[in-house]
């Protein structure tokens, strides 16, 4: 069969698309669960979750049926038009005190959402033809520009949690793309020596590391000093950076990245997800019986830290399976994006597979309390439409892109 | 293929590295759920954990003589803290506090609505008997309990209430706005004065402990391995006030005298004084003003809480004259010795209308010093045609009239200084005549200042021309007596030449010492006192009283501004005030016996 240009429906990825809708079922349960509370003003929620869901798996079927090509010719002008939308939202109404989302016929969506799809195949355009294995630091000067100006535009809405999924997609395509680790570990060090600065031992420390790997990776005398021009530079300045902010807003990022010191606030969120993941036990407390959540202890139970309500009621064994579906539906995605003959493609699959990753870990992290905390969605269980419908999309593509993996 | 193989490893890389994270997960997880589990367990069972909020103790002020002038004290409220069957436990303590539980049960309501997680404050500011009755009674009410808060307090009640200020419970409004900064519900917040102008100081920060409640949210005890946090007290304010000048001052405006006295040290900007009368008691805002006691304040003709020591603009009257003296004298106009044409005979005509001096049988032809000394109107008012309101405006924006000082208090006022646009887009084009800078000249008319404007103007003559900035405070230090912030000196010199300030001081000290000078109720003996009184015509009412100085003439410490509203001249009623001001402060710096201070306030 040859219907929709693919070879076989052998080729259609059906171990992926299973562990997707395990997921999402998972999901609808862990909403309707998540607002059963002592709370009023959670009826039906995940009625709309359920409406949500219908919409992103028509989403799939159609980005599974439209060839991929299509998004490699247009990639350029979806990625204008997605920098066109952050913009927009950042000049639109606050909503609930960042500018975050679009208001559109009664229904909300986050611009940044759809800018990490674009911010994909737009990288993937530009770097899928180069051997990046040769590339030095100025070769990745534009790649970095393709991908700092999505990034830079969500962080001002301020949304940091998902301005860095554009670093970890951006790091994981050039990755891919054969940029040499070693360069990458130097394209992260000015962020290493943001955090070293503040005290002088791991300063020191931090840069007699950095000389010595020059020496251990035989660098170019001039690469090198770029490099510890540019480390020092970022460095030195931080300091400053830090004295400037407001008294509140140097609190913030405490907070964000050790909830500790906020026992009121983040950190309270903290400890009550602990107690409700650890609460679980081995077997879980059961569907529905939660009571962490019942009686409203949790925050943003149906949305953030939705994987705190799950662990409550499914315990152990339930977080093992979740984590195992995740596990299975990234590595199905690793396959395909390893079988794709054209780079393009493989590409976009490492885009989209690096950004699903980032999310589960970093959600599933916060809500363990080992990792800061950030309003950052689980994909197909947290509650919200655009986010699941982005999802179910970004899953229809990598099918897609498994079904033609023999085209170049 | 080349190609391929690379991709392979590169994907077995990828592939090892998600594993690794999602197994640190499973690591975590596991550790939650299997090895703590049971711990956990305890205190999800019927939501054990609670967290109590420990609230920072408010910061001190001082007044530079260390007497403690807003401090805090604690005080006890019953709050509700549990979620769901909070009914029973509300209507005992309703019966037992003597409260109306159907009220009470509608208010919770109305505030659960909007932040349904947050503690209520059923009752606030309970008395020690009402705290016992509820002590005595807390194993009949689960979901409530005692909570201490720290509450203004102000030991010499209304004395420097305007400056101080005062907090008051934040509303919602700034509820919404603060709640990311961690206010909470029921906090107080600085609202108007330094209380407001420091709140990020004063404020602290609050603790939290957490303790362990039974099923009926009665408390059990604190969590063990969740540490105590404890509360931060805000910073400790060390003002630049004499309290003893502060109180003296205080103590002057009697009688329902409304009015403002301004003192500050020329030297560096430190305000040694500000009052402000009628003024009000800030604890009935900290316990939370009763609807009585607010219309009283709001709606009281004499406006208790307007601050008219920067809020209250006036015509400075003939205070104003050493201003036109010194456009004129750096102008070129004139010289000290010059005579001008019209001498003195009580009046002037310019255009159709007649401009009267103060004297009707007139001051005669008088040099410039013994015009300022007799504050005679009608030579001022030849300096006002000379200068034109150009000139007259000129300098007053370059000396800085016309704009705020600086001071670090909320919402001071800038006054008003009109230049020829303003009275172009008030009167229209050349529809106003020469009568207009002749009024100007005398401080009349438009022109508009605030007492603290004119202390600080005329310290910066006595201080030979540089403005020192007027501020509050001395120094911060926080709760353990760390030095936070030493005080912050700023000048700049007024722009008016040496030459011509020597001049007006000579003619400042002639109002005060000279025979027949108009300032002569504010002499001391032994030092000279530099002054000038003014009676400011007022449209709505009798004329306001003025009278501003420095002391001693050539090396000022003080320097003073008194206004009183409605009093007639400045002569009478505003220059002995400032006197007395001026001669207790010299005595405490040692300038002046304190002995010749017994004497001089002898009646």
């Amino acid at each position: 069969m040859k219907l929709f240009g693919f070879h076989s429906s052998r080729d259609f990825d059906i171990q992926l698309l299973a562990a997707v809708l395990i997921l999402v079922c998972i999901g609808i349960l862990a909403v309707y669960s998540a607002t059963q509370t002592d709370q009023p003003g959670f009826e039906g929620i995940w009625l709309k979750q359920l409406v949500s869901l219908a919409i992103g798996l028509a989403a799939l079927l159609v980005a599974v049926i439209i060839p991929y090509r299509y998004l490699e010719a247009f990639a350029w002008p979806i990625y204008g038009l997605s920098l066109v939308l952050l913009v927009v939202v950042l000049l639109g109404p606050k909503h609930m005190n960042t500018h975050r989302w679009i208001r559109l016929g009664g229904q909300m969506f986050q611009p940044s959402e759809i800018a990490k799809m674009a911010t994909i195949f737009a990288l993937a355009k530009l770097i899928y033809r180069k051997d990046l294995g040769r590339a030095g630091f100025l070769g990745i000067l534009l790649p970095l520009a393709i991908v700092v100006v999505p990034l830079g535009l969500v962080l001002v809405e301020p949304d940091l949690g998902t301005s860095l999924s554009f670093g970890a997609l951006f790091i994981a395509m050039i990755f891919w793309q054969g940029y040499p680790v070693k360069n990458i570990l130097y394209l992260l060090s000015p962020i290493l020596s943001m955090v070293a600065v503040f005290s002088m031992p791991s300063w020191i420390g931090f840069m007699i590391l950095l000389l010595l790997s020059f020496w251990f990776f035989r660098m170019k005398f001039k690469h090198a000093s770029w490099i510890l021009v540019l480390n020092t530079v970022i460095g030195s300045i931080t300091p400053f950076l830090w004295q400037g902010l407001k008294d509140y807003q140097r609190m913030r990022v405490m907070i964000f990245l050790n909830p500790g010191i906020d026992p009121r606030g983040a950190g309270w969120h903290v400890l009550q997800s602990k107690i409700a993941v650890g609460s679980g036990g081995f077997w879980g407390q059961g569907f529905l019986e939660g009571t962490q959540k019942k009686l409203s202890f949790l925050p943003e139970q149906h949305t953030d830290f939705i994987f705190a309500t799950f662990g409550e009621e499914f315990g152990f064994i339930g977080c093992f399976i979740l984590l195992l579906l995740f596990f299975w539906l990234v590595y199905r995605g690793i396959v395909i994006a390893r079988q794709a003959r054209n780079r393009f493609a493989g590409l976009s699959a490492v885009g989209i597979l690096s950004v699903l990753g980032y999310h589960v870990i970093l959600n599933i992290g916060m809500a363990l309390g080992i990792l800061p905390v950030t309003g950052i969605p689980l994909p197909f269980l947290s509650f919200g439409g655009s986010a699941l419908i982005i999802n179910l999309m970004m899953i229809g593509l990598l099918l897609n892109i498994g079904l033609r993996r023999y085209e170049y | 293929m080349a190609q391929d193989y690379k991709n392979s490893s590169r994907a077995a890389a990828a592939l090892i590295f998600w594993m690794a994270a999602l197994s640190v997960l499973l690591i975590r997880t596991a550790q939650l759920q299997i090895l703590e589990g049971s711990r956990y367990k305890n205190y999800a069972r019927q939501n054990r954990v609670r967290k109590v909020a420990i609230p920072a103790a408010r910061g001190l002020i001082f007044s530079r003589d260390s007497v403690i002038i807003a401090e805090s004290k604690p005080a006890f409220n019953l709050v509700l803290v549990a979620v769901r069957d909070w009914g029973p436990a509300v209507i005992t303590a309703s019966r037992l506090l003597g409260l109306d539980s159907s009220w009470v049960k509608q208010e919770i309501n109305s505030q659960r609505r909007s932040y349904p997680k947050d503690p209520v404050s059923i009752v606030r500011n309970l008395s020690p008997a009402q705290v016992a009755v509820i002590e005595e009674h807390s194993d009949q009410l689960p979901g409530l309990r005692l909570a201490t808060e720290s509450r203004r307090k102000a030991p010499y009640g209304s004395y420097a209430s305007h400056l101080i200020g005062y907090t008051s419970e934040l509303n919602s409004r700034e509820y919404e706005r603060l709640r990311e900064r961690g206010y909470r519900l029921g906090d107080f917040l600085g609202k108007a004065g330094l209380e407001k102008q420091y709140e990020d100081l004063l404020r602290g920060s609050d603790g939290c402990e957490f303790v362990e409640v039974d099923a009926k949210g009665r408390e059990q005890g604190n969590i063990p391995d969740l540490e105590r946090l404890e509360p931060v007290p805000g910073a400790n304010l060390y003002l630049t006030i004499d309290w003893r000048l502060q109180q003296l001052a205080e103590s002057l405006f009697v009688g329902g005298m409304q009015g403002s006295a301004v003192a500050l040290d020329p030297r560096t900007g430190q305000i040694l004084a500000l009052v402000s009368s009628p003024n009000f008691n800030p604890d009935l805002f900290s316990t939370g003003i009763s609807a009585q006691d607010w219309d009283r304040l709001a709606n009281d003709p004499s406006f208790p809480l307007w601050d008219r020591a920067i809020r209250s603009v006036y015509p400075p009257g003939s205070t104003f004259k050493v201003f036109t003296a010194a456009a004129a004298l750096d102008g070129g106009l004139i010289d000290e010795k010059k005579l001008l044409p019209k001498a003195c005979h009580g009046a002037m005509r310019i255009g159709n209308r007649v401009f009267r001096c103060w004297k009707p049988s007139g001051h005669g032809s008088l040099n410039l010093h013994e015009a300022i000394v007799q504050s005679c109107d009608v030579y001022f008012y030849q300096l006002g045609q000379m200068l034109g309101v150009q000139g007259i405006s000129d300098l007053c924006l370059k000396v800085g009239l016309g704009s705020r000082t600086g001071i670090d208090l909320p919402q001071e006022v800038p006054g008003l200084v009109p230049t020829i646009s303003w009275y172009e887009k008030r009167l229209g084009r050349g529809s106003w005549g020469g009568g207009v800078p002749a009024n100007l000249s005398i401080g009349q008319g438009e022109l508009l200042v605030t007492p603290l404007q004119l202390a600080v103007m005329y310290g910066a003559v006595g201080n030979n021309g540089r403005l020192f900035q007027p501020h509050l405070i001395l120094k911060t230090e926080d709760y353990q007596g760390e030095l936070l912030e030493k005080e912050k000196l700023a000048s700049h010199q007024l722009g008016i030449s040496s030459h011509t300030i020597a001049i007006i001081k000579q003619a400042l000290a002639g109002v005060v010492n000279q025979p027949g000078g108009t300032g002569g109720s504010a002499r001391i003996y032994g030092v000279e006192v530099a002054g000038k009184t003014g009676t400011a015509q007022n449209p709505h009412g009798d004329d306001h009283s003025w009278f501003v100085a420095f002391a001693p003439k050539d090396d000022p410490v003080i320097s003073v501004a008194v206004l009183v509203e409605n009093a007639g001249h400045g002569s009478a009623v505003a220059a002995p005030l400032a006197g007395k001001l001026i001669r207790q402060y010299l005595a405490q710096q040692g300038i002046t016996k304190d002995d010749n201070l017994k004497v001089a306030a002898a009646p």
